[in-house]
């Protein structure tokens, strides 16, 4: 298997301005309102005035074993070998919205058309786009790789992408810990005493069930 | 911007895509395949102990409602199915299409297929062939809306769809030991429609409500129950009320809502502790939103009224003979017991359908 890819977020950089959500839709051109490949979510803690907030950017996690690919029908979403990325092809996708349901973070969403689209770390632009695009890694290697637009437009650095050995050199030993935990294979790093504490939560929380 | 709730140290995931649509087609799936089973054992276990013509006429008339029924809801539920995807033609191609076979959809979508060909088969052979022509009962219905086609369509006077049928039926009509591997093998696909049903929600592991140790039971009670409701709905509208045949299939109904109702009221316990998705789902359920669909609608309407009606009249039939005198009560005693469980059943998918909250992310 290539190299995987992944995104890297760190939460105390992130300020909650949503240029992250906007850049994907623009990049992708995706439906206004309804559809959100990226999406910033504030989770508060305590009542006032111990009240803090914090900021969370998600999209799909690309799994290592993607729920979502497991219960599609047709095959439509595959967890590629190349790079580690999930895709969805359109082409075989029928609407059944059986990925929707799976899925802990709620990654693939309707479209207009009727079929399933999310996150594909642009692989390559638009909805539907990303299934047959080359691998991450070739398309680095051949200085071809699109920066995520999230990543592109990130105003305070929050966000990054890349193959994953590359992105834990930059996290905190606690966030790479955590991630060797879980492996989503998104890295969230934080240390601020109100801060998400990772993947480990979010997995935590979905595995109790 | 996004269709999630948040709230304190918590991050609600929004729910899936499932509409009404899929209500319907989840209830649809389950009373087909209880309507099958219901019409193999009234013509198998029933039909040869039957004593005297009116014994006789309600087995047969709940072997063929229980036919016609399961056709008309597996062939409505797929219509249903189809109607809420983005691609339905798409979906028509799935021997190709689909190649999951680890997905409940794949598994369930060749379950249906196959119960399909047999409910098919078993209407008609029980509403065609020589045997059947002149013969009385309601549930000819479809023979006699055939028959009205031939007498509107302009066919020559010596052509008839339905002697074609009735030709075809007789050539085609199995020995009784080959009927009776037919009835077993499309009993296995039946009932594999019905659980299926359940195992296809019960995958999604990040929803509480759908639980995997109660759900199939759930399931693979209510579908035989509903069927058997709309099965003898029927017979019962074709003056089969006060029949033994009646009686024998509320009684067995009467069991399958008992167990519906214990494991179901186990499950509510396991959700009303199961963390914070589940007693969501609890409060959605008991208290909230949907309270007069599952509470009143499901628990008390569908459940717990049906089977207290059945035991009283069970209890009046057995130690009185008001039966005899008060025939037309009882029979609307029985059609309201049976009106109630398809309701209570429809409702059931209803509820844990929209009352599905996924687990929250935790942000400890």
């Amino acid at each position: 298997m290539g190299e995987q890819w992944g995104f890297y977020f760190d939460a105390d950089s992130c300020m909650g301005c949503n240029a992250c959500a906007i850049a994907c839709k623009n990049r992708h051109d995706t439906d206004a309102g309804h559809v959100d490949w990226r999406r910033v979510e504030t989770v508060s803690e305590g009542e006032f005035p111990d009240y803090e907030e914090t900021n969370i950017s998600l999209s799909c996690m690309h799994c290592e074993d993607a729920p979502c690919e497991e219960v599609c029908p047709t095959g439509a979403i595959e967890k590629r070998e190349s790079d580690g990325i999930v895709t969805i092809d359109q082409d075989k996708c029928i609407g059944c919205g059986y990925c929707g349901w799976a899925c802990p973070y709620g990654a693939p969403q309707y479209g207009d058309d009727g079929l399933m689209q999310k996150c594909n770390l642009c692989l390559d632009k638009g909805p539907g786009s990303g299934a047959d695009a080359p691998s991450k890694n070739e398309q680095q290697a051949n200085g071809e790789a699109l920066e995520p637009a999230c990543v592109d437009e990130c105003v305070g650095d929050a966000l990054d992408a890349g193959p994953v050995g590359e992105l834990l050199d930059k996290a905190s030993q606690e966030a790479a810990e955590r991630f060797e935990q879980n492996r989503t294979n998104v890295i969230i790093d934080s240390t601020g005493e109100n801060s998400v504490t990772g993947m480990q939560g979010i997995r935590q929380a979905t595995e109790d069930s | 911007m996004s269709d999630i709730a948040t709230g304190s140290d918590l991050l609600w995931i929004a729910r899936g895509h499932w509409e009404i649509f899929i209500a319907t087609y989840l209830f649809l799936g389950g009373l087909s395949g209880g309507a099958y089973l219901t019409s193999v054992v009234s013509s198998e276990l029933f039909r040869p102990r039957a004593q005297g013509p009116d014994e006789i006429f309600a087995c047969e008339e709940t072997s063929r409602w229980g036919a016609i029924v399961g056709l008309l809801a597996i062939a409505v539920g797929g219509v249903a199915l189809l109607s809420h995807l983005g691609a339905p033609l798409r979906a028509l191609t799935f021997p190709i299409l689909f190649t999951n076979f680890g997905s409940w959809l794949v598994i369930g979508t060749w379950f249906i297929v196959l119960f399909a060909l047999f409910v098919t088969i078993e209407a008609f052979w029980l509403l065609f062939g020589e045997e059947h022509a002149g013969s009385e009962g309601l549930s000819y219905v479809p023979r006699w809306i055939v028959a009205w086609i031939d007498d509107v369509l302009p066919l020559p006077e010596d052509w008839s769809i339905v002697a074609a049928l009735d030709w075809l039926a007789d050539r085609l009509r199995p020995t009784e030991r080959a009927r009776r591997v037919v009835h077993a093998v499309g009993s296995v696909a039946a009932v594999g429609v019905i659980v299926y049903t359940a195992l296809l929600l019960t995958d999604v592991s990040v929803v509480p409500l759908w639980d995997r140790q109660y759900l199939p039971i759930v399931f693979l009670m209510s579908g035989p129950s509903t069927g058997i409701s709309a099965a003898l709905l029927g017979t019962v509208a074709s003056g089969g009320g006060l029949s033994r045949t009646n009686h024998l299939f509320c009684l067995a109904d009467d069991a399958l809502i008992a167990v519906e109702t214990v494991t179901l009221v186990g499950l509510l316990v396991a959700l009303s502790s199961g963390g914070p998705a589940a007693e969501q789902s609890y409060e959605l359920l008991m208290s909230g939103a949907y309270f007069p669909h599952f509470a009143v609608g499901v628990l008390a309407l569908g459940l717990v009224v049906p089977f207290g009606l059945s035991m009283t009249m069970t209890g009046l039939v057995r130690f009185t003979d008001v039966e005899h005198r008060w025939g037309s009560a009882f029979t609307g005693g029985f059609a309201l017991k049976y009106v109630l469980v398809l309701a209570g059943g429809f409702l059931l998918r209803y509820a844990l359908l929209f009352g599905a909250v996924k687990q929250p992310l935790g942000v400890p």
